[in-house]
């Protein structure tokens, strides 16, 4: 890290150039790491970032001043004056658009109830109080954006993924190792969907740095993605297949006798007996005389018996099946043996796709790599069935001994610690309206007025957007745009720039960037540094920061014994009050500061390994792959299930491609599609399709074609490659409705569908039912022009 | 020969560039950081990452499932004798001591005889003032104690900046630390030029094209 003397030099040098250090705000999108910047500052404008770290930087980050000084910025309060999504707009002043949306409020509130009011969990800390006094519905966003990793929060336990009423930022991550540790470790690393080279741009070079060392690369996606061009392999399995892959290896695995028993034993739920005739875990209570007792019953081998699976001294058996008390029982490891028998290579490459050497030896790699990682990214929860894939990826990395052991592990994201932020400054109040949260797959239920388990019936008639873009970024955008948001009696956007959302907004609130108001940049994902974010630059325009908007908001409600003095200068050293060895002056002279908490006990030499002491945080203290609780769907097992296609049908008729939206260098989720800079590097939007799935359709070279399905449909240009699968066609996520021709791409994509077991299972994981983003069933065809 | 081994600087110095290709991801950081420290105009690529493989962004050459790509950051070789020097009536081209070929902004009309005369298609032309814009090696940078900006940035670890000449520098003693297989660009297969800027790699997918890249030495 430069010293202040560097940087007092580079100011000098830089000549009439102001230069400050703060952070890149791309965290979250771009998975980096919150890398520490300089700011280059001319004439009250940011010209340039700088790395402060070397290599530690990317091209994401090197458009944000380009961004905070958009010709596209919103600059002062709007008003809609035609129709939704007209454009037509009118300036007004900041006065005039919260005492209109305070007394529209205040309306909805009145008519309807003030759950009918909703918001989303990234409003702040002083959108959160509004929130509280006003009593509104809060949309937890992480699942309908694919997010929710809900098979490996189940298997392993993890929960607070995020805490939809909790301090904003002040998240944790579920289970990963840190990539230094695969970069000193791994032998053979899988990257199981994951697009680490484009999508973690910075974690690449310790996934290299393995393969340097002689570590075999190998990634398993549908399309070629630069990681997989980077890899020493490329498994190109259909979408949606991975978990008739995993069960052909496990088969293979369990055939050769390479399976850690003693592992299996100890720390999964594999030797537990299941019931045949309910599905459910053998309980002590259900057997003679144990009434008290609710152990996990396993069989002990030495006593011949059905024995607690915590009593010491037994033997348990991994497999096998007996009559215990008259109720028939098999070990869940034997259930899942039988189940994954029945994918030989010859099947689960039919299903695949995949030659049979190449599952063979992709399951040999793996057993033998001592140790082996799968590097696994969120692409593998968007589908229907993904949990079944997360589990059955743990369940690989279990029966191999890699779970726990330095270089092996399967890995979304290296797992962090938050720092325990001080909750009291942020407290909730007391006295306030009791609010609900919905996950954001019931969003779209709620808008239409459909009954949603949590909220009722509550049709929601107003939305205050605070960073977050609905009608962008999520599925279900045809039926959000052409059916919900006509009901909807308000809708206030809090923008940079006119997104998708903002567009159909009554009223549009302009927002600062983070270098626009003083902050601190949150340690998260692989960063483990506390930033100081000061105002680096005035608010552009008449932007306010979100805190500012919901404090005058709230005052204009007359809320302002709650408002008044709530600031966000005084807040930010109080909300580090409770954070050892961390205090806000330390972050601002420190400008960047280690947070010793991320990984404890993480060292260079020793980088953190997941589930180190097995110390699992599911009901068994185990790894269960096997989740009773969804017996009765038939997903309690790990199993491989077609993916749905009814979703997207068309008039009765099957769609015969598959489409993936796929994250890619440039846009993270739908920010920096309107940097210009980016239209230079990257062409587009278009469609990659293999020219047989093209010539059939007379599709040519640049030609306009049109994707659809029964839910919506996007015009755009293709583009023909040799290299992309057949039958699967590719569009790069994050463009705008307007870069394309005509439609959008989120309207191809099921808003209101939720897999049954998600919900199952969210009571032991808190995690939000996930959104089947790339389960998309599509065709093409030609527009003429 | 003997005219155009003038060219070689008598310092022995050619400060260069040493870009590993098994570590590139085509992220383009250090397109867009070249472009800022230089504070050229949205367009103007003195440093360019092409996809190798289709030519198209990020698409591969070869049919499904046999494929390849890689990106190669191009930027100007500073040639031991450089083409663009010979092509420019106004001798607004030259190769300093330190073996960097420069511009003279002074000197240059924007006739833009040079951009064809490069073999490797790394010449920008500026659209603010039509003059011509190439790696400097960040002399600016240099002249502060800092490295050049695109290495400082590249989130791969890819690039390498020293004295090609020297043996101590951060090239050879990376080199040796992970030695691959070294390449130069080919450049239409004139060796005359004899480009600087070394490239490497352990994957066979770099040696499928001839035309792109020639094994060094």
């Amino acid at each position: 890290m430069a010293t202040n003397a560097e940087l007092s030099a580079r100011s000098k040098v830089a000549g009439g150039t102001r230069i400050v250090q703060t952070a890149c705000p791309m965290v979250a999108a771009c998975l980096g790491g919150s890398c520490p910047v300089y700011a280059h500052v001319k004439d009250e404008k940011v010209v340039r970032f700088e790395p402060v770290i070397p290599s530690r930087f990317c091209a994401k980050g090197a458009v944000w001043p380009e961004r905070i000084h958009s010709k596209d910025r919103i600059l002062w309060p709007l008003k809609r004056v035609g129709e939704r999504g007209s454009g037509e707009w009118e300036r007004i002043s900041w006065d005039e658009a919260l005492e209109s949306i305070a007394k529209k409020l205040n309306i909805i509130k009145d008519e309807h109830g003030h759950q009918t009011i909703a918001m989303f969990d990234r409003a702040g800390v002083a959108g959160q109080r509004f929130g509280q006094l006003l009593g509104t519905t809060m949309v937890s966003f992480i699942g309908a954006h694919g997010d929710s990793p809900v098979g490996a929060a189940r298997a392993t336990g993890w929960r607070n993924w995020t805490d939809p009423l909790g301090i904003p930022g002040a998240q944790q991550a579920p289970g990963g190792h840190a990539m230094e540790d695969l970069a000193l470790n791994s032998n053979v690393i899988i990257f199981w969907a994951a697009n680490t080279a484009e999508t973690e741009q910075l974690q690449m070079k310790h996934l290299i740095a393995a393969q340097e060392r002689g570590a075999k690369l190998i990634t398993i996606d549908p399309i070629f993605t630069t990681t997989a061009a980077m890899s020493d392999q490329w498994i190109p399995a259909k979408v949606g297949t991975d978990a008739a892959l995993a069960l052909a290896m496990i088969a293979i695995i369990h055939d050769k006798g390479m399976v850690d028993i003693a592992y299996m034993n100890q720390h999964t739920n594999g030797p537990f007996l299941v019931r045949q005739d309910n599905g459910q875990i053998l309980r002590a209570s259900d057997l003679q005389g144990n009434e008290d007792s609710s152990s996990f019953m396993v069989w002990d081998e030495s006593s011949q018996a059905a024995k607690a699976a915590d009593e010491p001294g037994i033997s348990p058996a991994l497999m096998g099946s007996w009559e215990v008390e008259g109720i028939a029982c098999c070990t869940a490891y034997q259930m899942l043996i039988d189940e994954a028998l029945t994918f030989t290579t010859e099947r689960a490459g039919e299903i695949t796709g995949l030659p049979v050497e190449v599952i063979y030896q992709l399951a040999m790699d793996y057993a033998t790599a001592e140790p082996g990682a799968i590097k696994k990214g969120w692409g593998i929860g968007r589908t229907y069935h993904a949990h079944h894939v997360e589990r059955l990826m743990l369940t690989l990395a279990a029966m191999t001994g890699n779970l726990g052991k330095p270089g092996g592990g399967v890995s979304a994201i290296s797992s962090f610690q938050a720092p325990p932020l001080n909750r009291k400054a942020a407290e909730r109040l007391t006295d306030t309206v009791p609010q609900t949260v919905i996950d954001g797959l019931s969003l779209l239920a709620a808008t239409a007025g459909e009954e949603v388990p949590e909220l009722g019936k509550f049709p929601i008639k107003a939305l205050i957007m605070a960073g977050m873009n609905w009608v962008g970024q999520w599925p279900g955008q045809a039926k959000t745009l052409r059916e919900v948001l006509p009901n909807i009696e308000l809708i206030v956007v809090h923008e940079l720039v006119m997104s998708d959302a903002a567009k159909m907004a009554d009223y549009v609130l302009p927002v600062t960037t983070p270098y626009e108001h003083e902050g601190v940049c949150m340690p998260g994902y692989y960063g483990n540094l506390i930033q100081h974010m000061p105002e680096v630059i005035p608010p552009v325009g008449e932007s306010k920061s979100d805190f500012e908007i919901f404090r005058h908001l709230g005052m204009k409600m007359g809320w302002s014994e709650h408002f008044e003095d709530l600031n966000e200068a005084a807040l930010l050293p109080k909300m580090w009050e409770t954070v050892p060895g961390v205090s806000f002056d330390r972050i601002k002279e420190e400008k960047a500061l280690v947070w010793e908490g991320f990984n404890p006990g993480a060292t260079e030499e020793h980088p953190h390994v997941e589930w180190a002491e097995a110390q699992f945080r599911t009901p068994s203290g185990r790894l269960e792959f096997y989740a009773e609780e969804c017996a009765d769907l038939g997903d309690a097992l790990p199993i491989y299930r077609e993916r749905p296609r009814d979703l997207y049908a068309l008039a009765g008729e099957q769609l015969p491609l598959s489409l993936v939206s796929y994250h890619s260098k440039f846009l993270p989720s739908a920010t920096l599609n309107e940097v210009a800079t980016f239209r230079d590097l990257i062409p587009g939007p278009y469609v990659t399709v293999n020219p047989l799935d093209a010539e059939s359709r007379d599709i040519g070279e640049d030609d306009i074609v049109e994707i659809y399905n029964g839910l919506g449909s996007v015009i755009l240009h293709a583009r023909l490659s040799e290299g992309m699968r057949p039958g699967t066609i590719a569009v790069m996520q994050g463009w705008r409705r307007s870069s394309f021709i005509e439609g959008g791409m989120q309207e191809l994509v099921s808003g209101n569908v939720t897999n049954p077991a998600h919900l199952k299972m969210k009571p032991l994981t808190g995690a939000d039912p996930n959104a089947p983003l790339h389960d998309v069933w599509v065709d093409i065809r030609k527009v003429n022009t | 020969m003997s005219a155009l081994n003038d060219q070689q600087p008598e310092t022995g110095q050619q400060l260069g560039l040493l870009i590993d290709l098994d570590r590139c991801i085509g992220c383009h950081a250090c397109t867009l950081v070249c472009q800022e420290e230089h504070g050229d105009p949205q367009g103007v690529q003195r440093m360019k990452v092409p996809t190798i493989g289709s030519g198209h962004h990020d698409i591969p050459a070869g049919v499904y499932p046999d494929v390849w790509m890689y990106f190669q950051p191009r930027m100007c070789q500073h040639c031991i004798n450089p083409p663009c020097i010979e092509s420019c009536p106004f001798e607004a081209i030259e190769k300093r001591d330190d073996g960097v070929v420069e511009i003279i902004d002074e000197d240059c009309t924007g006739c833009n005889l040079c951009p064809p005369a490069c073999p490797y298609g790394v010449i920008a032309i500026n659209s603010n003032d039509m003059l011509v814009a190439i790696c400097d090696m960040c002399s600016t940078r240099l002249d502060e104690g800092l490295q050049p900006a695109c290495e400082d940035a590249c989130p791969g670890d890819a690039i390498f900046f020293g004295d090609i000449n020297g043996s101590d520098s951060v090239i050879n003693a990376q080199k040796r630390k992970l030695p691959k297989q070294a390449y130069v660009l080919s450049g239409g297969g004139n060796k005359d030029d004899q480009p600087t800027s070394r490239y490497q790699s352990q994957k066979a997918q770099h040696q499928a094209d001839t035309s792109i890249l020639a094994v060094d030495g």
